[in-house]
């Protein structure tokens, strides 16, 4: 009655055993999270650990992951590592590392890391891992760049560790070309941990099971899940489905378009009419914006299937060459995610019409909000850390949006008691703005307003990366914008992509854009316009002007 | 001195009580959710009735496990609460950590919060990351606050200001000024709380006891008061997470510390029973209806950590619920019981739960409803449950509906109802044994070397299959196991945990800094478990440090060595016992400098022991046989049942076997040789 474990089309062997690995990835992320030194691996979980195939297809994610890494990083296995270092050039103990962004995931700061994994002499899989690194020379992440070589060291795919034995040259390279060596160094350290915990557990599943590879367990993951994906795209009418967005840009509009064409059971993103590449970095390289379709696309068609190559492999996508989502590879793209990041939310209004009950307004998480402080303490050391800050979710055709939610990334903000330690400033108010969140049948989620005070007596640079302050997010199936964001210092509006000096004393304030709305705002219900009164999240007047409610609210907002 | 032990549950209250002779007497009754006092009142009644002549009154102590603080936040009936933090993050229980805790779903949520919008309230005052004062607290802020509260009836408030780990004079002040203006309410600091950095999490702990506060301490005051009808003068004594006992007047005031009571009274109780099987660790594993709890326990001792998290939004799902940072003995919560549901997924894949038939309609089996294959229909199915003697024989259970259920789920899989019912069994255990190496991972520790001491309704039934999986040699079925958590009130020191957070480098250790703080802690200690009647002198002290090194963010807790060695040997040892746990944990160890973070104190009171001898029966053992079905044979075989209270005393039966106790069955494979130890305990060794 038992069938044997290398029957991978069992419904039962093949959950056991695709849960364990999706466990040993989780395991990895652990030991990654807890031995890291730097706040944005650390405290906002800016990295992920993957497992892959032989022929670098994935396998299994850690379960708090960053999309964008997710798929990138199969595709600079198969696409880059694997070509260069085929399986008689490597041997066990070698971690293999690049910062390329085209190779990687767009910019500078992500490590991509790549360690084989060998069973009786062959490699049988290999253990993937991405982190942010919180410094990587240059000029301080920010968006100012006119090419990649203003924005940091680069180091094509190179050997970090040759059979266990750490390349010194490599490592002396990048600690003297970084603010923060030891940091650097440490986070490193964490990747080759994490990657050596996952060859470990999948050497102990392999033994477990009697297998001598992964490749037909690989193969039973991967065609069981394509199936899955094609099955859902097939529920979808065939047709070309369009929408565009505006965005501030740098100093020009930015238009990205995108025409998604479902072609029975598979589906094509043409973002043909974008606007072209820019001389500063907010350019999206292929692999960045590959990601973000696949990673839109499933969220609507299979959330529930874990992700693996199989779920990627129906969808492609393409966009002109010479387009800020294809741009020439001297062109700067360190603040890349400040556009990538609305590709989901536009993917989404593009479908609108064929799912609207799955699509969900626009985030203000999108793009994620950046603070990059860097300056010198009291004592004349350096400091440079980032503080994250995210705006309203959009709102979805069941619920409203969540207040200050990342989105698509998926980012923890640094406590402010933490950050305070690293950084001589002072967050002097983190709050909700009442009225930010797009009206709609339901509300897109709020956006927040933070205020930070230099507290060094030397002055503070603040590197901002920052959207959506001209531009508002969008509602979807005719839900409103929410209100869009604002950067103030001393009163005075600030350029949203620049350099901010903060004298001691000074203060500078920031807003986060709400989340646009779902459906009409004249559907929404009586009683939850009046909890939204009570709570203070939505304002008299505008319950009044926007919503039309007539009545008087029992419990006034304090 | 006799010992009474009450565990109130969600179906039963468990009693456990140990006479004037030593003579352990166990009792159950159902438990009455609307006021869970009267349960208590009643079993307690009972028993001291019963037990008149083997019980002085006036010694007895009486000792609590409670699901009150658990059931107040899950089911969301605490108390209309207010919440007063630094002025301008008043939105901070909302805005969370701004993370999501699953990558696709686009409709996730999370609890709302305990406290409203409209009941959050801000103080002008700042504290800086070092500890100074920025602002200076205005006292007509909190006043005006105090005000509120009182116009709205607001009886609970949480109080967590920035940094008030470092600096909590603030905080004091604000609880002086809201009961001068408003005596009534009760006022819950986080910088007593949970005196720890992180100002989201501490937020979070603080408003879970304040939410919980006025219900625990009225139900303190009202079993106090019906135990001194009944001469009973001492005060009850209750479980904390952290598998201490604290006195009745530290419970109603921290009532967050309790949230996970039960369970740690029963890791206590596994801890015990591994000690007298002759065991230094074990691995206990408690399976009940909906859930299943793994604790390691290294030497004896539980592992206490801080990682919490309660009330769930997507059931299990980590990252869900609040954060809570308190001392519990660390332990992995399963999403799988007898009642967790079978089900196919999109992906034509055989699913165990999270989804529960709970009690009602309860398994398909139990003809109450349920229609859906259970894990306890597929154990009937596969012979491990009997039907007969079900629960003691106390109700009537169904093969044939559990078979029906069963094929339903089989016909859409495209596999038999036994390979079927196979699966589920096979992959509950597979989800458990995953549960232990990961919890095994966090904690450094190798589960195969350890004996598991199993319990819980499902827990014997599914021990054998976990135990193969994962290597491990030995399963340990208590007597009892039942009542396992109230037996493990009895044997439970009295204990409080005290923390402070205040960072040394090794490189700038400051030997008076760390007396003065450590001798602040054990003057602190002393008062709470003298306090519970323990003599000054009988006192230990465990001193514990988590350390990272200079730049981590993640702590890991070891021990402090001897404070009277020399400041040299002192260190050399504090930064093996870091090096070493590192490595253990991290597989790799990094150049760089060490630090303390936070400095910890356990002071506790003695053990007790408890023991019942087996009192080894003369008469046949065999209750009869069934047809099992054992993966390592293939097939179904003619299984012999015993009766485990009747075995003789250390003699080998060999496997298969089943053996059945009055509220749990244990089942032996056939790599099994099993005996029942002197102390009653079902000691299974596998081949």
């Amino acid at each position: 009655m038992s069938k044997p474990a290398t029957d991978f089309n069992d419904p039962i062997n093949l959950q056991v055993m695709w849960n364990r690995l999706i466990f040993i990835a989780d395991q990895a992320d652990n030991v990654l999270g807890k031995t890291a030194f730097s706040p944005i691996v650390r405290e906002n979980h800016d990295y992920v650990t993957v497992l892959l195939d032989s022929r670098g297809r994935a396998l299994a994610q850690c379960t708090w992951s960053i999309p964008v890494f997710i798929t990138s990083l199969p595709a600079a296995a198969q696409k880059y590592f694997l070509p260069k270092f085929p399986v008689e050039t490597i041997q066990d103990g070698d971690v293999l590392a690049t910062n390329d962004p085209e190779i990687g995931t767009g910019h500078l700061p992500d490590v991509t890391m790549i360690t084989p994994i060998f069973k009786n002499g062959k490699v049988v899989a290999y253990a993937g891992s991405i982190a942010h690194l919180p410094d990587i020379g240059g000029a301080p992440l920010h968006s100012e760049a006119s090419d990649i070589f203003e924005e940091g060291i680069r180091f094509p795919i190179v050997k970090l560790l040759k059979a266990g034995v750490p390349n010194q040259d490599v490592f002396d390279i990048i600690a003297a070309s970084v603010r923060l060596p030891t940091e650097v160094q440490g986070d490193l350290e964490s990747m080759i941990a994490a990657n050596n915990v996952m060859g470990r557990e999948l050497l102990k599943f392999l033994d477990e099971y009697g297998l001598d590879n992964v490749d037909g367990l690989a193969d039973a993951i991967h065609s069981r899940s394509e199936a899955q994906t094609r099955k859902a795209i097939r529920d979808w009418p065939n047709g070309t489905y369009s929408a565009e967005v505006l965005l501030d840009g740098y100093d020009v509009d930015v238009k990205l378009k995108a025409s998604v064409i479902v072609r029975d059971d598979s589906i094509h993103v043409d973002y043909t009419g974008t606007s072209d590449q820019v001389l500063h970095s907010i350019n999206c390289r292929t692999n960045y914006r590959y990601a973000h379709s696949v990673y839109a696309l499933k969220c609507l068609l299979d959330p529930e299937t874990p992700n693996n190559e199989g779920c990627i492999v129906p969808i492609t996508d393409e966009a002109p060459l010479g387009s800020i989502l294809n741009p020439q590879p001297w062109t700067a793209g360190n603040s890349r995610n400040l556009i990538g990041h609305v590709i989901p939310s536009l993917i989404f209004r593009a479908l609108e019409g064929v799912v609207p009950n799955k699509v969900m307004g626009d985030s203000g998480g999108a793009p994620i909000w950046a603070a990059n402080c860097v300056g010198q303490r009291d004592d004349g050391t350096q400091y440079g850390s980032v503080q994250n800050f995210h705006g309203g979710q959009g709102a979805r055709a069941e619920f409203d949006g969540l207040d200050t939610l990342s989105f698509p990334s998926n980012c923890k903000v640094t406590a402010i008691e933490m950050f305070e330690i690293a950084v001589p400033v002072l967050t002097e108010r983190k709050e909700l703005i009442a009225d930010s969140g797009g009206a709609g049948k339901h509300r897109g989620g709020l956006g927040q307003r933070v205020v930070l005070r230099n507290l060094g007596r030397a002055p503070m640079s603040i590197y901002l990366a920052s959207e959506r302050v001209r531009h508002p997010c969008f509602g979807v199936v005719e839900g409103q914008n929410g209100t869009a964001g604002k950067v103030i210092k001393e009163g005075k509006p600030q350029f949203p992509k620049g350099k901010v000096t903060l004298k001691t004393g000074e203060r500078l304030e920031v807003e986060t854009p709400g989340g646009g709305g779902w459906g009409r705002a004249s559907e929404r219900s009586v009683e939850i316009i009046e909890q939204d009164l009570a709570e203070g999240l939505i304002t008299p007047k505008a319950a009044k002007t926007v919503y039309g409610y007539k009545g008087t609210p029992a419990v006034a907002a304090e | 001195m006799a010992k009474l032990a009450f565990d109130t549950g969600g179906t039963f209250t468990d009693f456990a009580l140990l006479d004037d002779t030593g003579a352990l007497h166990l009792h159950k009754v159902l438990s009455t959710p609307k006021n869970p006092a009267e349960a208590v009142v009643q079993g307690v009644s009972e028993l001291l009735e019963q037990f008149s002549g083997v019980i002085t009154i006036e010694d007895l102590q009486v000792l609590g496990a409670t699901t009150v603080v658990t059931n107040a936040v899950l089911e969301r009936k605490g108390v209309e609460t207010g919440f007063v933090t630094t002025d301008g993050f008043q939105d901070m229980l909302r805005i969370r950590n701004e993370g999501r805790y699953d990558l696709y779903d686009l409709n996730i949520k999370y609890p709302d919060p305990l406290v409203t919008r409209a009941n959050s309230y801000g103080a002008a005052e700042r504290i800086a990351a070092d500890g100074s004062v920025m602002t200076e607290l205005k006292e007509e802020t909190v006043r005006e606050i105090a005000g509120r509260l009182k116009e709205k009836g607001i009886r609970s408030v949480a109080v967590c200001l920035l940094h008030a780990y470092k600096y909590p004079q603030h905080e004091q002040r604000v609880a002086a000024l809201l009961r001068e203006e408003y005596p009534d309410i009760f006022v819950s600091l986080s910088s007593d709380v949970c005196p720890e950095m992180r100002e989201f999490d501490r937020a979070s702990t603080t408003v879970v006891n304040a939410y919980t506060r006025p219900q625990m301490a009225g139900h303190v005051a009202h079993l106090q008061r019906e135990f001194a009808k009944k001469g009973i003068d001492r005060q009850v004594l209750w479980m904390t997470s952290s598998g201490g006992l604290v006195p009745s007047r530290r419970a109603a005031e921290l009532p967050v510390r309790l949230i996970e009571s039960g369970p740690a009274a029963g890791a206590v109780a596994a801890a015990e029973f591994g000690r007298i099987a002759g065991e230094g660790s074990v691995l206990s594993f408690d399976m009940g209806g909906t859930t299943a709890k793994l604790c390691l326990i290294p030497n004896g001792e539980p592992t206490v950590g801080t990682d919490l998290e309660v009330a769930h939004y997507q059931r299990f799902r980590k990252g869900s619920g609040f954060p809570l940072k308190i001392q519990s003995i660390q332990m992995i919560e399963i999403g799988a019981g007898g009642g967790s549901i079978a089900a196919r997924n999109p992906l034509g894949l055989l699913d165990v739960g999270p989804r529960s038939a709970g009690a009602l309609p309860g398994p398909a089996a139990y003809q109450r409803g349920g229609t859906e294959p259970t894990v306890t229909d597929a154990d009937i199915l596969l012979g491990y449950m009997g039907t007969e003697s079900f629960v003691g024989g106390s109700f009537k259970v169904s093969k044939d509906a559990a078979r029906e259920a069963m094929a339903k789920l089989a016909g859409s899989l495209d596999v038999s109802i036994d390979r079927c019912a196979w699966g589920i069994h096979d992959l509950v255990n597979e989800s458990m044994g995953k549960a232990a190496a990961m919890h095994a991972t966090d904690l450094g520790v190798d589960p195969r070397s350890l004996p598991m001491v199993a319990f819980g309704g499902a827990g014997p039934v599914h021990a054998y299959g976990i135990a193969r999986k994962l290597g491990i040699k030995r399963v340990i079925c208590p007597t009892g196991a039942g009542v396992t958590s109230a037996i493990g009130l009895l044997i439970a020191p009295v204990a409080v945990d005290l923390s402070a957070s205040h960072p040394m480098a090794v490189d700038a250790w400051d030997v008076d800094g760390m007396n003065r703080l450590l001798d602040d802690l054990a003057a602190q200690g002393a008062e709470v478990v003298s306090a519970a009647g323990v003599a000054k002198e009988t006192i230990t002290n465990r001193y514990t440090v988590d350390m990272r090194h200079v730049g981590q963010g993640h702590e890991i807790t070891v021990a402090l060595p001897d404070r009277s060695l020399p400041k040299e040997a002192f260190l050399r040892q504090l930064l093996e016992n870091f090096y070493k746990l590192y490595r253990e944990l991290f597989g790799r160890t990094v150049a760089a400098s060490v630090e303390v973070i936070t400095w910890r104190l356990r002071a506790s009171g003695e053990k007790d022991q408890v023991t019942k001898p087996h009192e080894s029966q003369v008469s046949d053992a065999r209750k009869g046989s069934r047809q099992v079905y054992f993966q390592e044979l293939g097939s179904y075989t003619e299984t012999t049942v015993y009766d485990h209270y009747k075995l003789p005393v250390n003699q080998e039966i060999k496997g298969p076997a089943i053996v059945e106790q009055r509220e749990s069955t244990a089942v032996v494979g056939p790599c099994g040789v099993f005996h029942v130890d002197a102390n009653g305990n079902l000691v299974i060794n596998i081949l």
